[in-house]
């Protein structure tokens, strides 16, 4: 199995989106962003030892070269510095919006360079949610709304899912590792996108701007 | 669940896909980003980030934490200093394009004439003021303008494989309602202005054309290790949803080849 199942998990199939954002995983006043967007130095530190461990993986696991990484890892932060400021705790958590701000440069350095195939075998079941001791606070409880979101997929659909954004393989990638045709991984990852991204940002659907 | 994301047709989902997992390319990106709402992108976004959650997190080394910390510590003491310690970026006033439109704006210190009798010096005041305030008050500096205005938005500048960008960093500050901006380049290339000249684009969502036609931000010369440009579009932007800088011939083009993209920042949805 790739994901452990859980409580939660069960108690959301029967709603339309997976509710609760950050307000009910993350009290407003431990928010960290609007410190940085106010210039707290002190927030470096926190913000580092907080998120550290999620950008660098983040970018570990899309990158998989420790030079590129660490350089890479810099980078994040300043943009997460740069971006505080526009930080709307409404709309998703901090540890969402700086995984955003990580993905969306990671990809920008992965198309500056050519990446060789990657070397990682998939581990199923090395995913998070079953081992709350290694992970923090903040993203084990976003974790949670994501792993729900993974659970409604077909089993194939979720495997490739994870293979692409959690796992950061390539589409050719994955369809070397699982034999599925080039044009199967691709519709499997739009269309689990697809599902995902409704039930993880159902507002907008709702016609809300 | 029959309908897509945000309503979207299959090909716009297709690249929205390839866009969150890396797959797309940045010429294909550059249009997605200027035909589809940026506020329903950002949410595809941050989907995909939130899945990225499942990742398990694994410790920096020590000795990264401590680069990286510095890094980003010495950087931001950086980014605070005051303005006027960077080189101003050279508009070009020759070629054609926007270029000559766009020369940063001006105080007019108006000289008093001589008079003796008081009417006529409340009256000439009240003349001067009259005629010079709208200059005066077109004069402030951008920066005043992109702090009282609400809809003032900072991206990143993003580099291409393009050799041509160099190290290139810095941000672009953009207000759509006051129509101004500014553009702050780290490490891109000195130019010589007689050999070639960068070109700002300007993505406009609220172009019916605005994925196949941006719009023509002019040229501009980097004239040191950190430069400042002004942004002052010739046309209207209802919309900017990227910028992107190209190295063109002196003068500028009309129409960019986009043989030589250098850099773009995507303006995050409101």
């Amino acid at each position: 199995m790739l994901l452990p199942s859980h409580g939660a998990a069960a108690e959301s199939l029967a709603g339309a989106s997976i509710g609760g954002k950050m307000t009910d995983t993350q009290a407003q006043d431990d928010l960290l962003l609007p410190r940085i967007a106010r210039g707290d130095a002190h927030a470096v530190q926190e913000c580092l030892e907080r998120f550290g461990p999620l950008v660098w993986s983040l970018a570990r696991k899309l990158m998989r070269d420790v030079a590129t990484v660490e350089d890479l890892v810099q980078e994040i932060f300043i943009e997460v510095w740069k971006s505080a400021g526009r930080y709307d705790a409404a709309r998703a958590s901090e540890a969402t919006f700086i995984a955003t701000i990580a993905r969306r440069r990671v990809i920008d350095r992965r198309r500056r360079i050519s990446r060789a195939p990657g070397e990682e075998v998939i581990e199923e079941g090395m995913r998070g949610g079953d081992d709350p001791g290694l992970e923090m606070v903040e993203v084990r409880d976003e974790a949670r709304r994501a792993h729900e979101a993974l659970e409604r997929l077909q089993p194939e659909r979720r495997k490739v899912i994870l293979m692409s954004v959690v796992d950061g393989l390539t589409h050719q990638e994955i369809a070397t590792v699982t034999g599925m045709p080039l044009g199967t991984v691709k519709s499997h990852i739009r269309r689990g996108l697809d599902e995902a991204a409704q039930l993880l940002r159902p507002r907008r659907q709702e016609g809300e701007a | 669940m029959s309908r897509s994301f945000a309503g979207w047709d299959e090909i716009t989902l297709g690249r929205a896909a390839d866009l969150v997992t890396g797959a797309l390319s940045l010429e294909d990106e550059l249009d997605l980003r200027s035909t589809v709402d940026p506020r329903d992108l950002e949410e595809f976004e941050l989907a995909a980030g939130e899945l990225s959650l499942l990742l398990r997190p694994e410790p920096i080394p020590v000795d990264s934490v401590q680069r990286i910390e510095s890094a980003v510590r010495l950087e931001l003491q950086r980014s605070r200093k005051p303005q006027g310690h960077h080189a101003a970026g050279r508009r070009s006033s020759a070629g054609r394009g926007p270029a000559g439109t766009v020369a940063p704006r001006t105080s007019v210190t108006p000289s008093p004439a001589p008079v003796t009798r008081l009417g006529w010096v409340i009256a000439l005041v009240l003349l001067g003021w009259i005629v010079l305030e709208p200059t005066l008050r077109s004069a402030r500096s951008v920066d005043e303008v992109l702090a009282s205005a609400a809809d003032a938005v900072r991206a990143a500048w993003s580099r291409t494989d393009d050799p041509w960008a160099g190290q290139a960093a810095g941000e672009v500050r953009w207000s759509d309602q006051a129509g101004v901006g500014t553009m702050r380049f780290e490490g891109l290339p000195v130019n010589d202005p007689a050999e070639f000249q960068y070109q700002l684009w300007i993505f406009d969502a609220s172009r019916a054309d605005g994925a196949e036609r941006p719009v023509d931000g002019g040229v501009f010369d980097i004239t040191g290790p950190v430069t400042e440009v002004p942004i002052d579009a010739r046309l209207p932007v209802g919309q900017a949803t990227m910028f992107a800088i190209t190295r063109e011939r002196p003068g500028g083009v009309v129409v960019s080849d986009r043989e030589h993209l250098l850099l773009t920042a995507a303006i995050p949805a409101s």
